[in-house]
Formats: C-alpha cells, sequence, structure tokens
C-alpha cells in the first residue's frame, strides 16, 4: 500500500507508451481537440467544478453520489474534491482512450473492473480518504463522511463488516475524526479477519487502537 | 468342489465329543493312550467340515470350544478357514480369554473386590491369598477402587469442613499405600495412589478449596500453619492440582486487605509450610502484583499507600509512635512498593500528601519560628501594621512539592481586598528583612481566614478558606454581584467558583442568597464553620499523572525508535514497558493511543510491507 505523503503521480499503474509515429500524431492531435471540447462542454472558468461535475453525472446517467464517478476522479488523479482541471482532464481522458460521452460511459464500466483488482483497488482506497481532504494540511476526516465513504468503497465488498462499523463509528465517542492510518487500518481489517468470529483478531498486533475498541463493542454487543 | 456329505450337528457332535473325551483325558493325565494320526485325522476334517459348510448348517461358533481343545494339544493346523473367512467369529486366543473370563474372572472378582473392600473397611483378610488373586484384578480394582473413593469423598465434602476432610484424605492415601506394598505389583501402586488421589483431591479440589467456613482463604486468614502444608503436600505430588492450588490461593491473596502487613505473613507461609517451593515465591509474587494493583473501592492501592504513608507520618505528631515503629512500617511500605506499578501515581499522591502534612502539621514546628519572628516585626514598626491577624507557614521549596495551584487574583487596585493584600504585602517586606532574594509564591487555595460577620441577630465567627472569604469580601462592597463580576474579580476557574459559591448559598449554611443568575448578601442562619466540598481532587490527580504518562510514552517511543530507525509493533511495546516500568506499566490501549497520535504527527509511519511494523520519521 502506497504510503500517505507518496507523491500521487506515482501511485497510478502505469500506462503504455505513446505511439510516435506522425500518423498517429495527427491523429493524436485531433483526438485531443475532441477530448478538449469534451472538456469545455463542463468547464466553467477553466476547470470542471461540482456543477460540471452534476452535469456530467446526469450525462452519464449516475448519481453524483456513485462510487464510479469516485473511480473516474482516481482515473483522472484527481486532486481537488469536486473537481476536475484541464490538465487532469486530458491526461486522464487520454489514458482511457475515450474522446467523447458515449465512449466515456463504457469506458467506466470498463473502468469500475480495472478498479476492482486488487493492487489498484488498495489504492483507489486509499486515494478515497486523501481526495476527500479539502484543507491545507488535513489529516483527518471527520466520522460522518467516513462513514458514507466505507460505505461507498467498501460496502458492496464487506456489507457486513462495514454495516456494524458505521453503526459502531455512531455510538462510540472517542473519536471524532479518522486518519489515513486508521482508514488504511479498516480495509486491512476487512481483508484479513475473519468475520464474524473474529478469530484471528489479535490485540496484541498493531491494529489501530480504534479496531481493538470496535472488536471489543462486536464481541459485547453482537454475541 | 466335490460336493461334501452334509454332517448334522448332532451326529458330528457325538463324534467329536469322543475325542474331546478321550483329550480330557489326557489333559487330567488320566492313562490313555495318545491320538492316532488317524483319529486326529478323522476329528479334524469333522470339525472343519461341519465348521465351513454353508448356514444353517455352519456350527463353528458351537465348535470353537472344541476348536480351542484341539489346538491345546498342539496342531496349529486348525481353523484358519473357520477365523479368517468368518470375521464375525471370535479367533482363537480371544475366545479362550472370553472363556476364562465368564467363566472364571466374573465369578472371583466380585469376592475379590469384596476382599479389598472388607480389608479397607478394616476386617482381616487373608492379604497373602488376595495378593495373589489380584495380580490378574489389577484393572479391576483400579476402577474399584475409584468408584469407593469416590462415594466416600461424596460423602465427606459435604460434611466435613477442608482441614478433616484433609487428614481423612492423607490418612487414607497412606493406608492405601501400605496397602498397594503388601499385595499389588509395584506398577499397580502407582496407578492406584493416582487413581485415589484423584478421587479425593481433583474431583473436589475447587470446592475444597472455596469451603468458605474453613477453606483454603479460612486456612490463611485463620494462620493454620499446619493445614495449610498439609495441603499443599498433597497438590504438590499432582501437578494440575498445585496450578489450581496456585491460582487459588492467589485470588486469596488478593482478597486480602490492604495495609503493610501481609507481605510479612505470606513470606512466612512460603518459607515455612510450602518449603520455598520456587513456584511459590513466583506465585506469591505474582499474586502481591494482582493484589497490589487492584484498585479497592475506587482508591487504587497507590493512593491507599500514599494516605498510609501519610497516616503514619502525621500521627507521629500526637499519638506516641515511635521513631523506630515508623521506620519499620515505612520500610514495610518501601516493600510493598516494589509490586505497585504505578510508581508516579503513588509519587504525586504523595506529594500532595506531603504538601498538606508540611502546611497542616499541628504542631508547626516549621512554621513557629517564623511566626514568632513576624510578630515582632509587627510590633516594632508601626507602620507595618497588617489590619488582620496573619500567620504565614513558609516553606523553602526543596521542602515543598510540586504543588499546581490555580491562584487567586489579588490585583492591589481592589480596595475590598485591601486588608488581605496588606497583609501580604506586611509579610513580604518582613521576609525580605530576613532573607535576600528569595521569592515569596502564595498557596491561598490551602489558606483558612476566620471572619467575625456580623448577621442579624449576632455575630458569627466563620471559619472558611481564603477563597470562600475573598467571594465574601466581595459582597462587603456591594449586595449583589453577578457571576461573571464575582469570576473577573476573582480570578478563579468557574469549576473551582461553582464549588465556592455552592458552599456558601446552597449547602447548609446560607450566607449569600442565590436569585436565578445573581447573588447578594443577606444575613441569616447561624453557622460556624463552613464545609467546603472536598474537589474531586484526586480524578485530577490522576488525570495528570495520565498526561504526565502520555508525554513519557510519547518520548520513549520516540526515543526507541529513533535508534532503531524500524521495530515491529510488540518489540516496541516490549522496549517501552522496560524503559518505564521502574516508574508506571502502561497499558496497552495508552500506548495505542499514543502510537495513533504519534502517527498523526509524522513521528511515526506503519511500515508499507508489514503494517505490524513502525517506521521512525523523527
Amino acid at each position: 500500500m502506497p504510503r500517505a505523503s507518496s507523491k500521487r503521480k506515482s501511485s497510478a499503474p502505469q500506462n503504455p507508451p505513446a505511439v510516435k509515429s506522425s500518423n498517429a500524431r495527427s491523429a493524436g492531435k485531433a483526438k485531443a481537440k475532441e477530448i478538449e471540447n469534451f472538456f469545455d462542454k463542463y468547464a466553467n472558468g477553466g476547470i470542471i467544478d461540482p456543477d460540471g461535475i452534476v452535469t456530467l453525472c446526469k450525462d452519464l446517467e449516475l448519481e453524483y453520489t456513485d462510487v464510479r464517478i469516485l473511480m473516474l476522479a482516481w482515473k483522472l488523479k484527481a486532486v481537488k474534491l469536486g473537481y476536475f482541471t484541464q490538465d487532469e482532464w486530458e491526461t486522464g481522458l487520454k489514458t482511457l482512450q475515450v474522446n467523447n460521452l458515449s465512449k466515456l460511459k463504457k469506458a467506466i464500466s470498463e473502468l469500475e473492473k480495472e478498479v476492482r483488482t486488487p493492487p489498484n483497488f488498495a489504492d483507489f482506497y486509499s486515494f478515497a480518504f486523501r481526495y476527500h481532504l479539502t484543507e491545507e494540511k488535513q489529516k483527518n476526516i471527520d466520522i460522518e463522511t467516513i462513514c458514507e465513504l466505507l460505505n461507498l468503497v467498501l460496502g458492496p465488498q464487506f456489507r457486513r463488516q462495514v454495516d456494524l462499523l458505521i453503526d459502531y463509528l455512531k455510538v462510540q465517542s472517542n473519536y471524532k475524526v479518522i486518519n489515513l492510518d486508521q482508514w488504511l487500518g479498516i480495509f486491512r481489517f476487512c481483508n484479513e479477519i475473519s468475520f464474524p468470529d473474529l478469530e484471528n483478531y489479535d490485540e496484541t498486533q498493531a491494529w489501530p487502537l480504534i479496531l481493538d475498541n470496535f472488536v471489543d463493542w462486536l464481541r459485547e454487543n453482537h454475541r | 468342489m466335490v460336493q461334501r456329505r452334509l454332517i448334522e450337528f448332532d451326529e458330528g457332535w457325538e463324534y467329536i465329543q469322543k475325542g474331546i473325551g478321550k483329550l480330557k483325558r489326557i489333559l487330567e493325565g488320566l492313562r490313555e493312550p495318545p491320538f492316532s494320526s488317524e483319529e486326529y485325522m478323522a476329528l479334524h476334517i469333522t470339525i472343519y467340515n461341519m465348521c465351513s459348510q454353508n448356514t444353517p448348517n455352519n456350527n463353528s461358533a458351537s465348535c470353537g470350544s472344541c476348536e480351542m481343545i484341539r489346538r491345546n494339544i498342539a496342531l496349529p493346523l486348525t481353523l484358519p478357514h473357520c477365523s479368517k473367512k468368518r470375521r464375525n467369529i471370535p479367533g482363537f486366543d480371544e475366545f479362550g480369554l472370553a472363556c476364562f473370563r465368564d467363566l472364571v474372572y466374573d465369578a472371583l472378582k466380585h469376592k475379590a473386590k469384596d476382599a479389598v473392600i472388607d480389608e479397607r473397611e478394616r476386617e482381616q483378610v487373608d492379604r497373602a491369598l488376595l495378593a495373589n488373586v489380584l495380580d490378574i484384578f489389577v484393572e479391576h480394582m483400579l476402577q474399584d477402587t475409584s468408584s469407593y473413593y469416590s462415594r466416600i469423598s461424596t460423602n465427606w465434602i459435604l460434611k466435613d469442613p477442608c482441614p478433616d476432610y484433609m487428614r481423612k484424605a492423607e490418612e487414607c492415601l497412606k493406608k492405601e499405600r501400605d496397602r498397594v506394598s503388601r499385595y499389588l505389583q509395584s506398577n499397580g501402586e502407582e496407578k492406584l495412589v493416582e487413581k485415589v488421589q484423584h478421587e479425593l483431591l481433583v474431583v473436589y479440589a475447587t470446592q475444597l478449596l472455596e469451603k468458605e467456613q474453613s477453606g483454603c482463604g479460612a486456612l490463611f486468614r485463620g494462620n493454620k500453619v499446619d493445614d495449610l502444608s498439609r495441603m499443599y503436600r498433597f497438590y504438590r505430588t499432582i501437578r494440575k492440582g498445585l496450578e489450581q492450588w496456585l491460582m487459588h490461593s492467589d485470588s486469596i491473596c488478593c482478597k486480602e486487605q490492604a495495609g503493610a502487613g501481609p507481605h510479612d505473613n505470606y513470606m512466612e507461609y512460603v518459607t515455612n509450610c510450602f518449603m520455598d517451593h520456587s513456584l511459590f515465591q513466583r506465585a506469591l509474587k505474582e499474586a502481591f502484583k494482582i493484589f497490589c494493583n487492584k484498585t479497592v473501592g475506587g482508591f487504587s492501592s497507590s493512593e491507599q499507600l500514599a494516605t498510609f504513608c501519610d497516616n503514619i507520618l502525621k500521627k507521629s505528631g500526637n499519638e506516641k509512635l515511635s521513631d523506630e515503629a515508623i521506620e519499620e512500617t515505612l520500610e514495610k511500605v518501601v516493600k510493598v512498593l516494589v509490586y505497585i506499578s504505578d510508581k508516579d501515581l503513588f509519587a504525586e499522591f504523595y506529594r500532595k500528601k506531603l504538601a498538606q502534612r508540611l502546611l497542616f502539621d499541628r504542631s508547626r514546628t516549621l512554621a513557629r519560628k517564623n511566626q514568632t519572628g513576624f510578630e515582632k516585626y509587627l510590633r516594632y514598626n508601626k507602620n507595618a501594621h497588617a489590619g488582620i491577624d496573619l500567620s504565614v507557614t513558609v516553606l523553602a521549596t526543596g521542602f515543598w512539592p510540586s504543588y499546581k495551584s490555580s491562584d487567586l487574583n489579588l490585583p492591589s487596585q481592589m480596595i475590598k481586598y485591601i486588608e488581605m493584600i496588606k497583609c501580604v504585602e506586611v509579610f513580604k517586606r518582613f521576609y525580605e528583612t530576613k532573607t535576600k532574594h528569595r521569592k515569596l509564591s502564595w498557596i491561598s487555595s490551602l489558606g483558612q481566614c476566620h471572619i467575625n460577620a456580623k448577621f442579624e441577630l449576632k455575630n458569627i465567627e466563620l471559619i472558611i478558606s481564603t477563597y470562600q472569604a475573598a467571594i465574601l469580601d466581595l459582597f462587603n462592597a456591594s449586595d449583589r454581584l453577578s457571576y461573571s463580576q464575582v469570576i473577573t474579580q476573582l480570578n478563579l476557574t468557574h469549576d473551582d467558583l461553582v464549588r465556592l459559591l455552592h458552599s456558601l448559598s446552597i449547602l447548609y449554611y446560607k450566607i449569600l442568597i442565590k436569585e436565578p443568575d445573581t447573588k447578594s448578601i443577606s444575613r441569616q442562619n447561624e453557622g460556624i464553620k463552613i464545609p467546603l466540598p472536598p474537589v474531586d481532587k484526586r480524578k485530577k490527580f490522576v488525570e495528570d499523572v495520565d498526561k504526565d504518562r502520555w508525554y513519557a510514552i510519547d518520548a520513549a517511543s520516540v526515543r526507541i525508535m529513533k535508534s532503531r530507525k524500524v521495530l515491529g509493533h510488540q518489540q516496541l511495546v516490549s522496549e517501552c514497558i522496560e524503559l518505564l516500568g521502574r516508574m508506571f506499566k502502561p497499558a496497552v490501549k495508552a500506548f495505542k493511543k499514543r502510537i495513533e497520535g504519534l502517527i498523526s504527527q509524522d513521528y511515526l509511519e506503519r511500515y508499507p510491507e508489514n503494517p505490524n511494523t513502525f517506521k521512525s520519521l523523527a
């Protein structure tokens, strides 16, 4: 799993190098133009802002809270929550080999498969956290957002764990925010710990305290 | 295969019978010519045929006994067919044994058993005979012994107190050993004794040890060294029992009441009745650790121990405790302190107690000198009139433990305060004449004031704390003051002020009348001493200590990680505990909490390849 502080650019999977024939270059130029037009359709003042994303979602026939939008953001290596810059848009769409709406629609369902493969998913998972850090030097995300995010990102895969964890996060009072380490710990927990018996959970290991507490709570309330 | 003539059982049996008759005679040593080969073959074939022909004429089962007999005459040719082909029919050896069991053993075993029981119940029996017989019956006898003792122990456990039970059990074991040595083979002895021990001691161990009136705990309480040693001797031999016993005595030790005494007592037990068994010393240590670190009624032992010391040292003033006695008791305390893991907590409590003791010391040996000096100073300096009587206890910082105190605001522009401030100023000046370069810091939270209050009916002397006096003093100037006015004028914390106002307006003596959010002076009721509800200082101490511990854990972790760069979680924990163990034992949860903090603060990070390992970023 990549470090929290590592450069985001390096964390996405490598794409095949662009083909460099002159033909391809002119075709590429045309494509680049199309991508630019595609961008302009949603952009407002040189950037796709939240309104633009809502419109885009409507065109893609997706809810804007759909996990696939988050996946698209991951693929575009978007930095700021709710915005796609022109640069992000163009590089991203090029790697997706997409230049219009219908292609993007198709690519997004492919993208979901790509994200669900293990190494990508781990990267996507930590991206989801970092993407929601909106303030300068912000390191934590409030519990409420975390619950929604968990539901969105891990929900389909680990329904029971996520439901119980959200229940717990809402009743506990020790934590108001979650940091990246805890966030990654949750992912590791869902992947490694047999559920619901929690047989292989070992408190003497370096699990974040919040998970120790969660396990205590589970053992008390759900046995 | 040629179809053989079918032999009917009766017909065959008659023939075989003759053979058996002959065989019997041979076996019994009568004069009888040996079997000729023809005779033998004929017999064999008949039996073989009878045994191997198809059902319903298969007679192998019924012929088993003849087979056995034939085999005994030493012709091992017989009946592989019979025993191999038809598995449901017992083989020879088995069959023979079965016969023996049914005919001889069953008939005898009850008698043998009865004989043993009779012997147990003290009837004279022929031991030599019994010994011979019992050789065969070892297994059976063991079983029987079990049930015998199981029966009587059930009986005893119900009606006998623990020491009696143990005495009886000891007696039984002794006799059983003795019995065994006389008529059982040596390998039987161990087994038998084991059985008896199991029935008498292991099965009822818990019940026995926990007997309320007479169990282990009672023995400890009653200093019954004899019985305890017996108990120990029993359970020493039984491994599992010993462990159980240890656990039990642990918990018993734990239940014992606090004080400095128990350690000595138990030490004595260990050396005297438990033969200094190393396990016991360890157990005692463990037990003591557990017992010392338990909280009794919400008070941690650290605190209790501090209070205990305080009481001893306080007593030295009025009750005549000799210096030696005090010294001795304190030495015991130190011994116990070894087991306390929260030494930092003890230190904190002790410091507070020391502070109080120094200030409230009735003999005031430390303060007296100052006081007489101050009085003299006042007498000779007419212009330095203090206005009110003031006695000050001055302690050099060397005596003075660290004492956090929120201090009263005594601003000089506040006229109301003038008297108190004047006092303080006068004393300061006096102090400066005596010493140079010494700074006085006032701990008004520990002060006490005697105030003459003029109530409507009569004047009453109030004995109150300095803080309370300060509040009342405010109301000398105005009749009504709001809470916020009081708090800004006195510079007290919210918690303190609420407590103070509460004591003056809501508790027994309502000196101030409280209105929804205004307070005004009125005179009513008579009061002498206004009790101030004690702050729950304990909670605050514990919080303070906890905070100090956080820093200690942080510092230790960072230090360890700086030198090690990369370290597994568990190693980090154990190294930290080692580093900090002298002062306290960090709880694992607290530790994890700090690690979480250190990760957020970028001192540490989880090692990407192994989430149980940390890497130093500092």
